[in-house]
């Protein structure tokens, strides 16, 4: 990041003319433009899930609660691509109903990032609301006021660090996620400097750019903490009950519709949707697929190539990520701070900023580097140390260090305390921090687009160099590939106790 | 049994300074001697540093200046440092800190590794029924109440046989009933064993009821050690006598006569200094039942407050000068509040007097011959309810 801004104030003049041109202040405003439609709208889809979910007598809340989740696993630009072919002029919409609603510009851009990005507010609302205790609510009735007063002055107080995080991530889309936009023909910040990047090759408009995008995010971050607040109230002793579930009664179907459209829109849709295409792509393939596909490896390979660096990956993070969280908790210092901190810009900038920095970094440090696996793995860890890091440390703060006390009392040395203590109370956290990191580098499109290998072509990579290439039926395969694999590390987090305690999926 | 003399010391603390990262003193020249076989209560009020003092001990934390040792062994200051884990004293934490992915009977083994395989289930066994929990060995501490987990932490502390056990507030988490039937099990546990043990508290019931020798500490320094009785009869310092019940200070000058108070004259004299008495301003120590109402119209005091507590009443009345003393009455007194009346100040003991915070040394009894003896019998049965 600091590399970045350096190299725009290199670039002097030029960075100059960039940021005040015109065409950036446009960029600006459609980047706010969509972060403000696209968080909003899925706030209101995951806050409102949540409460159902969470507050209501529905029927099948375990399933509701993991199929509304699960859309974490489809990627935003896999959702555009999806809906770009049903909605587009000629696509089955249009071939049934004769109706063609493309998803482009602002509303579509907004629609598509809102629905597979809600999943991230129904979760942590949806933790927030279970954490609430009903005393309080209770308390607030006894002082007269009503269910609708108590919802605006206890419950929504209660629950608004989730809420702040459930508009941090969407807007985080809005400003990083280039792959959406440019299918969605939506400009913004990142498209721009995907082109340049890309295309121009200018790298001194590409740095002045990122300053930009950077200055954003730390705006946004800035936004989420104002929002999240001082408090960190959660309720979790032992008299905690839940709130009795509000009867749905005959808005029972109202609900049951809003659940079921929402998870067939984000879920059920996509996955149906890339099934059939896989399907026909494999039986019936026209011309131009067989062309592509005789060009290019098998899916399954990228398939292969995909799981091996995300394992690799999540293992070399995660293995760092244990003694950093440990320096942090245990011996908290300035040092550790920082790193914490870079770790955390880290996760907030736009993939295809990191890229920028990685990529002017090794470049100018190690240029043998460049176009190695190493790079990739270095760049995944800039972007995602910072989820291991959390996971790692909400484990260890459950490892009460009195623990390690009473078993050095009992004769035990630092090695073996960490050997027969820690290490055990550590698993499930490592494992959930592991798994977390496993699936973002499944599903991240800027490292493994621009930092790859020459030939390694993971699933993120051939899905969409057949959507650009506007081959949606060969994208099919690798995207759906790529959701499945995704799906089973989500599965895993949101199954274990770990998904509460991460309160980020 | 209690006044039993000291044998060998067990654990020894001298001087021992501990101080805060900000240069703050948590511990200010401490020095203790705990002896073999013996229960020592260490009390103070929070903040007073006392937990410092069990972590300096266990080796959680190392300190500043002064020497440390167990069982003989030198084990902190002076250069020399040795872990926790080779001191041989086993912890009760206040929260327990059962290992959560151990059962009770692998938590109590955790200690054993010494042993060899063969022998540490007849150990663990043993122990588990010591404490009474031989039928918990296969549970995990999360299905355990927090009496039981407090036994499986003794457990646990006492397996490895330390050469003193160490507990933090034992018994601060646990109900009042509990806490009153853990504490008697925990010391007959203790005493049956041998166990030499330190135990930290803030609750100066449990500390005189627990410990066979007491240990005060106020803002990081030893005020006064002893036994129960000794320091309940004979505070040294304001603080400590504060500490112990409801206590309240009258001034008082002492002259030939006695000690003349606003509640009137108390027959007892100062210790001649060179043959004379010497009249000069002191400071008694009151406590409820050294005090005398009744009823009357001009008497100097006014009942502010009526405390029924049951098998008693406690007064609380205001004298002259705003000062206010407490008055300990059967539960079948019938003053009320708001009533006057006329207080006497009559102990049937001598009575403890201060000069700038310290005790004045030996008050002589009071030469009618009220036996103090006998007062010193009630107050322990008052205090301890097992005289």
């Amino acid at each position: 990041m600091v590399f970045l801004i350096a190299r725009a104030l290199a670039g002097g003049q030029t960075t100059l003319a960039v940021l005040l041109a015109p065409r950036t202040l446009h960029l600006l405003l459609s980047t706010l433009a969509l972060a403000a439609a696209a968080s909003a709208l899925s706030l209101a889809l995951g806050a409102a899930l949540a409460f159902v979910v969470e507050r209501t007598d529905l029927p099948r809340k375990g399933f509701w609660r993991v199929a509304l989740a699960l859309p974490l696993a489809i990627p935003p630009y896999i959702g555009a691509i999806v809906y770009l072919d049903l909605l587009s002029r000629g696509g089955l919409l249009d071939r049934v109903a004769g109706i063609a609603l493309p998803p482009t510009g602002l509303a579509g851009a907004a629609c598509v990032v809102g629905l597979f990005t809600y999943p991230y507010s129904f979760l942590l609302t949806s933790a927030a609301l279970r954490r609430i205790n009903r005393s309080l609510e209770e308390v607030a009735r006894t002082t007269g006021l009503g269910p609708l007063r108590i919802f605006w002055t206890v419950t929504l107080p209660l629950i608004r660090p989730a809420i702040g995080a459930g508009i941090f991530f969407p807007s985080l889309y809005a400003l990083s996620d280039f792959g959406t936009m440019v299918l969605l023909r939506y400009d913004t910040l990142a498209t721009e400097l995907f082109y340049q990047l890309t295309a121009l090759f200018d790298r001194s408009a590409a740095a002045a750019l990122g300053a930009a995008a950077i200055a954003l995010t730390l705006g946004f971050l800035w936004l989420e903490a104002r929002l999240r607040g001082r408090g960190r109230h959660y309720q979790t002793d032992a008299s905690w009950r839940p709130p009795a579930p509000l009867r749905l009664g005959r808005r029972r179907a109202a609900a049951l519709a809003l659940v079921g459209g929402v998870a067939g829109l984000a879920l059920a849709v996509p996955a149906g949707a890339l099934a059939a295409w896989a399907l026909q792509g494999a039986f019936y393939p026209s011309p131009a697929e067989q062309m592509w596909m005789s060009s290019a490896a098998s899916p399954w390979r990228a398939a292969w190539e995909s799981l091996s660096i995300s394992g690799v990956a999540a293992t070399v993070i995660v293995a760092l990520a244990l003694p950093l969280a440990y320096l942090r908790t245990r011996f908290p210092g300035a040092e550790a701070w920082a790193i914490w901190v870079m770790g955390q810009t880290g996760y907030a900038l736009p993939g295809i900023v990191v890229v920028l920095g990685v990529a002017f970094l090794t470049n100018t440090v190690a240029p043998w580097l460049y176009g190695t696996l190493v790079v990739m793995v270095g760049a995944f860890m800039v972007r995602y140390m910072s989820q291991a890091l959390r996971a790692v440390e909400s484990g260890l703060s459950q490892v009460p260090p009195r623990l390690g006390e009473a078993a050095r009392g009992l004769g035990e040395r630092p090695a073996g305390v960490f050997r027969r203590i820690e290490m055990p109370l550590l698993r499930s956290s490592l494992v959930a921090g592991w798994a977390l990191v496993f699936l973002n580098v499944l599903k991240d499109l800027p490292v493994n687009l621009l930092l790859r290998p020459a030939g390694f072509d993971t699933l993120p990579v051939r899905t969409w160099l057949s959507a650009t290439d506007g081959i949606y039926t060969q994208a099919a395969l690798p995207g759906l590939l790529l959701i499945v694999c995704a799906a089973v590390p989500l599965v895993l987090l949101l199954r274990g106790e770990a998904a509460q305690r991460l309160e980020i999926t | 049994m209690r006044n039993t003399p000291p044998n060998p010391r067990v654990v020894v603390i001298q001087d021992v300074v501990r101080r805060f990262d900000d240069g703050a003193a948590a511990v200010d020249g401490f020095s203790l001697e705990v002896a073999q076989g013996e229960i020592l209560a260490l009390l103070g009020p929070s903040g007073s540093g006392k937990t410092t003092v069990l972590r300096l001990v266990a080796g959680f934390e190392r300190p500043d200046a002064g020497a440390i040792w167990i069982a003989g062994r030198q084990v902190a200051g002076g250069g020399v440092w040795i872990p926790p884990e080779a001191r041989g004293v086993g912890m009760v934490f206040q929260d327990y800190a059962l290992f959560p992915h151990l059962t009770v009977a692998e938590n109590v083994a955790f200690g054993l590794r010494c042993l060899l395989a063969i022998d540490r289930g007849p150990r663990t066994q043993e122990v588990l029924s010591l404490v009474g929990m031989e039928g918990f060995a296969v549970r995990y501490p999360h299905e355990l109440s927090g009496g039981q987990q407090q036994r499986v932490a003794l457990a646990r502390a006492m397996a490895p046989r330390p050469f003193a056990v160490l507990l933090d507030e034992p018994f601060s988490n646990l109900d009042a009933d509990l806490r009153g039937q853990l504490r008697e099990e925990v010391r007959a546990i203790l005493k049956a064993t041998g166990t030499s043990a330190i135990f930290v508290t803030h609750d100066q019931e449990e500390a005189l009821l627990l410990g066979d020798r007491v240990a005060v500490i106020n803002h990081g320094r030893l005020e006064q050690v002893g036994t129960p009785e000794g320091i309940f009869h004979a505070p040294q310092t304001r603080f400590v006598a504060a500490f112990f019940g409801r206590a309240d200070f009258l001034p008082a000058a002492a002259t030939s006569h006695g000690l003349l108070t606003e509640a009137g004259l108390v027959a007892q004299r100062m210790a001649p200094a060179n043959g004379e008495p010497i009249a000069e301003q002191v400071e008694i120590l009151v406590r409820p039942d050294d005090v005398e109402i009744e009823p009357s119209a001009d008497g100097q005091g006014t009942v502010v407050a009526r405390l029924f507590v049951g098998s008693e009443i406690i007064y609380r009345v205001q004298l002259p000068s705003g000062r206010v003393v407490h008055s300990r009455q059967p539960h079948t007194a019938g003053v009320m509040q708001g009533d006057r009346v006329a207080v006497r100040i009559a102990p049937g003991h001598s009575l403890v007097c201060f000069k700038d915070g310290r005790a004045v040394p030996t008050p002589r009894p009071p030469s009618d011959g009220e036996g103090s003896a006998d007062g010193m019998i009630s107050r322990r049965t008052m205090v301890s309810g097992d005289g």
